[in-house]
């Protein structure tokens, strides 16, 4: 009963919304009903335009994620490797960091045209500055102890890179990507909000304009999946954090060596 | 036996020589002064303990010596290569205990096969031949530093610092601990400083001992500790005779400073 309940409380107000808007029009007409979201949510997955459009959003979302992560955490490396770059270039990204992304939108739009790479360049953008603080902050808060360890081991900078910078702010990376990812969904969504022909952004506006309020919410379920699919995926990654850390920092040699 | 310390007199190279040594800081403007004229020197075979309370300067003066932090006047000159056992373990989480200790060969792109035979001899002889393949988190905290101390002694290095390496594990492991490296700095003629804030574990390690006073840190007390190798733990030690006096001599010193 208990561990059921949340599905219950589902089921009322479901029950309830059902006999609301086939009680009063006006109210059918601002948010629809469930039966109506169940035949748009079918028609529209069998005729495959939902399918189409999830796909197209989760690629342009994923793409500007992964974009976005990577430049980011490269980015925060090589402030790490060159003090002088970081001393240069800091105000620029406190000042960057401070004004919403998507205000940057109308410059995309220029650059990249209304197509998937615009919505691509925003979904990176929204993600790019959250990586390169969590890799610059997860570099700053390597242990001094191991830094000067290494150092006595003889090595180089770059190779202090490798070693315990790189995992440290790979971590700090990966924890932040579930917050990350949100910011790509939501960039991906913007762009097709502002300018698309494709897309649940898209999809869900176009249904808007049009007074199908229970398309609108069939977009929304897509939706959704989406973000619930995305965040299993980040789950898994960080799952495996250990392992990829070690993957990319252990050398080949040594691994070797230790199985012999 | 007159004839081995004729020859050990002969063989008086310092391996680890510092000359009035002083390191002060800058602080907003005021120097502050971290230690003051340290003379000593070390010889091969030999281990110098240097006792002082927390926040004497004890690991500003192995920085120095280690080249990471360079002195405001005075010199250091060393004779060989160098290796640092830290005070906290520092096992990277995401090696095994076998990777780890192959962490310096690896950075100095030496022969990893030989150096993984050689950890695999040393772990068998602290008893971890089951755990090479362990991660450092399911370790206890003893055998993390035994770890610690097998990746410092695979680098073979001539001169080795202990930063108060045993601090923080229990009292059976640092027992053990504290024989495996007086027995190791004598057997294989290394010169060694071993930093520590306990007395007795100072005193069954060393063959020269000095007490730094605090802030700035100055030499008050310099003696050679002479203790039969039977009595070489922090046990063992208070049965030798010249325990209690030199024991006691240094408790009067280090209470003196607050």
């Amino acid at each position: 009963m208990y561990t059921a309940s949340p599905y219950m409380l589902f089921l009322v107000i479901l029950t309830a919304w059902e006999l609301f808007s086939t009680q009063f029009a006006r109210f059918n007409f601002l948010f629809g009903a469930p039966s109506e979201i169940g035949v748009s949510l079918v028609s529209n997955t069998l005729n495959g335009v939902l399918i189409n459009n999830f796909l197209i959003t989760g690629y342009e979302a994923l793409a500007g994620f992964l974009i976005g992560v990577v430049l980011g955490t490269v980015v925060g490396f090589i402030l790490w490797y060159s003090p002088f770059v970081a001393h240069i270039s800091r105000p620029y990204i406190v000042i960057l960091s401070s004004v919403p992304v998507f205000a940057f939108a109308p410059m995309v739009i220029v650059w990249f045209g209304i197509g998937v790479n615009m919505k691509i360049a925003l979904a990176a953008l929204g993600t790019f500055l959250v990586a390169l603080a969590q890799a610059d902050e997860g570099a700053k808060n390597v242990d001094v102890a191991e830094y000067r360890l290494l150092q006595t081991f003889g090595a180089t900078r770059l190779q202090i890179l490798q070693k315990i910078i790189f995992p440290s702010s790979l971590s700090w990376v990966l924890a932040s990507m579930k917050l990350n990812v949100g910011f790509a969904l939501l960039g991906a969504f913007i762009g097709e909000f502002i300018s698309a022909n494709q897309g649940l952004g898209h999809f869900m506006i176009r249904a808007g304009s049009l007074y199908d309020i229970p398309s609108v919410f069939a977009g929304g379920v897509y939706l959704i999946a989406l973000a619930l699919l995305i965040n299993w995926f980040v789950a898994t990654v960080e799952k495996h954090k250990m392992k990829i850390i070690e993957f990319c920092s252990v050398s080949k040699k040594t691994k070797q060596a230790s199985r012999l | 036996m007159s004839l081995q310390s004729s020859q050990t007199k002969q063989n008086r190279v310092a391996a680890i020589q510092t000359q009035a040594l002083s390191k002060h800081y800058l602080s907003n403007g005021e120097i502050v002064p971290v230690l003051d004229s340290i003379s000593f020197d070390v010889e091969k075979g030999h281990i110098l303990a240097v006792v002082g309370k927390s926040g004497s300067g004890k690991s500003t003066l192995l920085n120095i010596i280690s080249g990471l932090e360079a002195a405001s006047s005075g010199t250091v000159s060393t004779n060989g290569s160098l290796a640092y056992v830290p005070q906290r373990d520092l096992l990277l989480p995401w090696r095994t205990v076998l990777e780890n200790i192959l962490l310096p060969t690896e950075i100095r792109n030496g022969n990893l096969v030989a150096a993984a035979a050689q950890a695999r001899q040393l772990l068998a002889e602290y008893g971890l031949a089951e755990f090479e393949t362990a991660y450092p988190n399911d370790i206890s905290g003893g055998m993390r530093q035994k770890v610690s101390l097998i990746r410092t002694l695979i680098q073979d290095a001539d001169l080795v610092l202990f930063d108060e390496p045993f601090s923080a594990i229990d009292f059976t492991a640092r027992l053990q601990l504290v024989k495996e490296v007086r027995s190791y700095v004598v057997f294989a003629q290394k010169a060694a400083i071993f930093v520590t804030h306990s007395i007795e574990e100072a005193i069954a390690v060393s063959d020269e001992l000095i007490v730094l006073g605090n802030r700035p840190a100055q030499i008050i007390y310099q003696t050679d500790v002479v203790i039969p190798q039977e009595y070489r733990d922090p046990v063992q030690v208070r049965k030798s005779q010249n325990f209690q006096a030199l024991f006691e001599q240094i408790w009067k010193l280090l209470s003196k400073e607050i």
